[in-house]
């Protein structure tokens, strides 16, 4: 049974990879012409937080953690692009005692995470200010060390999420963005603290855009 | 409209009084016998009572009676029924499901289970991945017994006395009603009385098939030739013991519930005063009518009188006339002989634990005595780390003869134990076997209540041609072997319970532990506390295992100055059983403390307490220490 999801999870992944590339290289979006940029590609930079939304998580590492956000955006027609990138989050946390504690008992943590989206983005424009709605899947390769001891998980996991957010044009190739997203990473694994991890959350990010 | 909803609401209300009708009155016996499992591969079919085959030897069969009131069902109990199945034994299953209120295992066996079931749970059996076997529909008002039944002839014969089904190889569950199943079976037959309550929970559900006729022996880490239990075992006297038998053989018959046995139980009481060990009378009733007594004596220890090492054996006995001959040398004057003698020996020597010396009755009715006995103790909470049951241990069919030492897989430990002993004290030969559907005598009653028991029997297959017969007498014995191993389970008793020594057996030994985690793993850390010696002692060593009371390692380099120990890192998942020892100047080692599982006091110990924080503290300054070499 997991080895049949595993197989359909790698030919969803390569056929979406397949098709950015076809996307990519041999698209001819109407948009192209009639958009005074002369490539429909754009790539982003965005700095900001990370809310998670298991309990075992914010109990570890805290409520808010800082994140940073790298997209590339391909415009395929006039409202729908596709994009992808990369998103890095890491923070410190300290262990916590699952059931009677009898002596107190912390450990550093060490948490970091890698995130590649791939998602569908519907925009519309109104003159400067762009606001879009997509959704999409992510691949995410997870570590959590501890300092003391020799003890450190892995793991790769797929997630996917619903994104949100605007772009105001301050030039013709570049744009303040603003984005919010809502991303849900079921691990079905976990410790003696929570059974069952859920790597989501709420995710909150300020930016610069530029269009080639 | 309104016509069209009242029709509906008829319609409905005939289906509902159907649904009850139906479920109300029992399916027919040819329903019955059409009912198969998908998942279940056993070959044991399920018969009507009437379609008992023909037998050959008509005189064997008892008059059949007209059916009791007991026998006529209630409908309505059917609303509410428990079922009894076979569950077998399998290493992919979900096993959680075996610890569900609606599932109560009664029986271990080699290669299954026996449970209660709620009527209609069962399917969920094969929802978690179980193979099982429907083996009566309704437990209501009926005595099951497990039978050994050596041949294919012999369970045969068993059909004419009642219902039976198999079980396993050599093994069946028999029932006749309400009858106990003593007062209709021939003497030959050995019989265990199904238990009606749940396997205690300690008891490990062991999804692996369990039978090895030459297991693995593991010997202690740490064993030397203790003086005090040598002493112990050179006063065994093969004298002494032929006097025990022939006095025991001398009450004609120790049938439980003939008058001469409750004699023969007087004289154990009485031997065991003289011996100048206290005893009681343990009374309880069987077969619904008859009382008899279990003998024990108590040597209370002198450093955990709460850790018990139960030396035992039956001393009640059948044969073919159980009213007015039943001689039962062998079975079991023997074992009874060899726990006189331990009592007798043990009485002059002071031990760390507490030592019993127990003789069961109604053993051979289905092990009544011991199942009561253990069952009281696991109500007192008594904390009994062993079980040496001793049952016809005085035959030879061939010479030299071996004693068979046989064990279910919690007690492995024991039957090693025994092994060394033997070894170290005696020349008698052991065969260890591990056979959890040996459940033929009263070390079985403390398997299913969770303790760790052992049997010494000369033969596991019955060699003696006279059991259970009124020729079971002491002329059939050989007393050189016997002297040999009662000298084997003394030395193993003595060896558990841990004659008084110097330095003394530290005290006070206790284990906390705590689970800290992160998102993705989790360790566990142990607290150990002891109190400080009374005796002078440079320090303490502490050893640790993850199989109860076997392989312990020593974690420590050098002896510990401190009362206190912090074990790290450990497995969440894992149970770890900690002994500590004393040292003094000399380098000599006193004897092992009791076993302390990690969180043993983790329910009597429920916030930070005083001296957590102390210890704390210590645990600070070194660390600053650590970073600052100058504080």
């Amino acid at each position: 049974m997991n080895k049949m999801k595993i197989l359909m999870r790698n030919i969803a992944l390569r056929i979406s990879v397949g098709l950015f590339l076809v996307l990519l290289f041999f698209g001819r979006p109407s948009y192209l012409f009639s958009n005074p940029f002369k490539l429909p590609i754009s790539i982003s930079f965005s700095l900001g937080y990370f809310q998670p939304k298991e309990k075992a998580f914010k109990d570890l590492y805290g409520n808010s953690n800082s994140q940073l956000v790298f997209n590339i955006r391909y415009v395929l027609m006039e409202n729908l692009s596709i994009y992808s990138g990369l998103r890095y989050l890491s923070c410190n946390g300290e262990t916590k005692i699952a059931g009677p504690e009898f002596q107190e008992e912390k450990y550093n943590l060490k948490f970091t995470m890698y995130s590649i989206p791939f998602a569908f983005i519907y925009s519309h424009s109104f003159k400067n200010i762009h606001p879009f709605l997509g959704g999409g899947i992510s691949y995410n390769i997870y570590r959590e060390k501890w300092d003391q001891f020799d003890i450190s998980f892995e793991d790769k996991n797929l997630g996917f999420f619903l994104v949100a957010g605007v772009e105001y044009f301050i030039s013709k190739r570049f744009s303040l963005l603003g984005r919010t997203q809502f991303s849900s990473i079921p691990t079905k694994k976990g410790s003696k603290l929570d059974e069952n991890v859920n790597l989501g959350g709420t995710e909150f990010s300020l930016g610069l855009s530029f269009y080639f | 409209m309104r016509h069209k909803s009242s029709k509906i609401f008829k319609l409905l209300s005939i289906f509902v009084f159907l649904f009850f009708i139906h479920n109300l009155f029992p399916q027919s016996d040819k329903i019955k016998l059409t009912k198969t499992y998908k998942k279940s591969d056993s070959k044991t079919e399920i018969r009507s009572p009437k379609k008992k085959s023909m037998v050959s030897v008509e005189t064997l069969r008892p008059k059949r009676e007209l059916p009791s009131k007991s026998k006529i069902k209630n409908p309505f109990s059917r609303l509410a029924r428990t079922e009894l199945i076979k569950i077998y034994k399998q290493e992919d299953a979900d096993f959680e499901i075996l610890y569900s209120p609606q599932i109560k295992i009664v029986q271990e066996l080699k290669t299954c289970f026996i449970a209660q079931v709620k009527s209609g749970y069962s399917s969920n059996l094969s929802q978690a991945g179980f193979k099982f076997e429907h083996l009566d529909d309704d437990i209501q008002d009926k005595k099951y017994y497990l039978v050994y039944c050596p041949s294919a002839l012999e369970a045969e014969r068993l059909k004419y006395y009642g219902d039976v089904k198999l079980i396993e190889e050599n093994l069946a569950l028999f029932w006749s009603d309400n009858k106990e199943a003593r007062e209709i079976l021939p003497a030959h037959f050995q019989i265990k009385r199904l238990p009606g309550e749940a396997l205690h929970s300690s008891n490990k559900r062991s999804l692996v098939l369990s039978e090895s006729l030459h297991p693995t022996i593991k010997l202690p880490s740490r064993f030397a030739v203790d003086p005090d239990v040598l002493d112990i075992v050179n006063q065994v006297s093969k004298q002494n013991l032929t006097d025990y038998i022939q006095t025991l053989q001398d009450f004609q018959t120790r049938f439980a519930s003939t008058f001469s046995c409750e004699l023969a139980g007087d004289y154990i009481y009485d031997f065991f005063i003289q011996s100048g060990v206290e005893a009681e009378y343990d009374s309880f009733s069987f077969a619904s009518g008859y009382s008899s007594n279990n003998i024990v004596g108590t040597l209370e220890g002198q450093i955990y009188p709460s850790q018990i090492v139960v030396i035992c054996a039956h001393y009640d006995s059948i044969s073919d006339q159980p009213q007015t001959l039943a001689p039962g040398a062998d079975d079991n004057a023997s074992g009874t002989a060899a726990v006189m003698e331990a009592a007798r020996i043990f009485a002059d020597q002071p031990f760390d634990f507490t030592v019993k010396f127990i003789c069961f009755s109604a053993e051979e009715w289905g092990l009544y005595g011991s199942k009561d006995y253990a069952q009281e103790a696991r109500q007192r909470g008594e904390d009994i780390i062993a079980v040496i049951n001793l049952d016809m241990i005085a035959y030879t069919d061939s010479i030299p003869e071996d004693l068979d030492i046989i064990s279910n897989q919690a007690s492995e430990w024991l039957a090693d134990r025994f092994f060394s002993s033997s070894i170290a004290y005696t020349t008698l030969d052991i065969s260890k076997i591990v056979n959890p559907t040996f459940v033929w005598s009263d070390h079985s009653s403390f398997w299913d209540r969770g303790y760790s028991a052992i049997l010494g029997i000369e033969d596991i297959y019955i060699s003696n041609p006279y059991y259970h017969t009124t020729n079971d007498t002491i002329d059939t014995l050989n007393l050189d072997f016997i002297t040999e191993a009662a000298k084997a389970s003394l030395a193993t008793a003595a060896d558990l319970a841990q004659p008084v020594s110097t330095p003394q057996t530290p005290t006070g030994f206790t284990s906390r532990s705590q689970i800290i985690s992160s998102l993705f793993s989790s360790i566990k850390t142990a607290f150990l506390d002891w109190d400080s010696n009374q005796d002078p002692v440079v320090g303490y060593n502490i050893y640790r295992t993850t199989s109860s009371h076997s392989d312990y390692q020593k974690l420590n380099s050098s002896p510990l100055v401190q009362t206190y120990y912090t074990d790290e890192n450990l497995d969440p998942d894992t149970s770890y059983y900690y002994v500590l020892t004393a040292v003094d100047s000399l380098g000599d080692e006193s004897n092992y403390s009791k076993e302390v599982v990690d969180d043993e006091e983790n329910e009597n110990t429920n916030s930070i307490d005083v001296r957590a924080l102390s210890r704390n503290l210590v645990r600070t300054i070194l660390a600053v220490r650590k970073i600052n070499p100058w504080i």
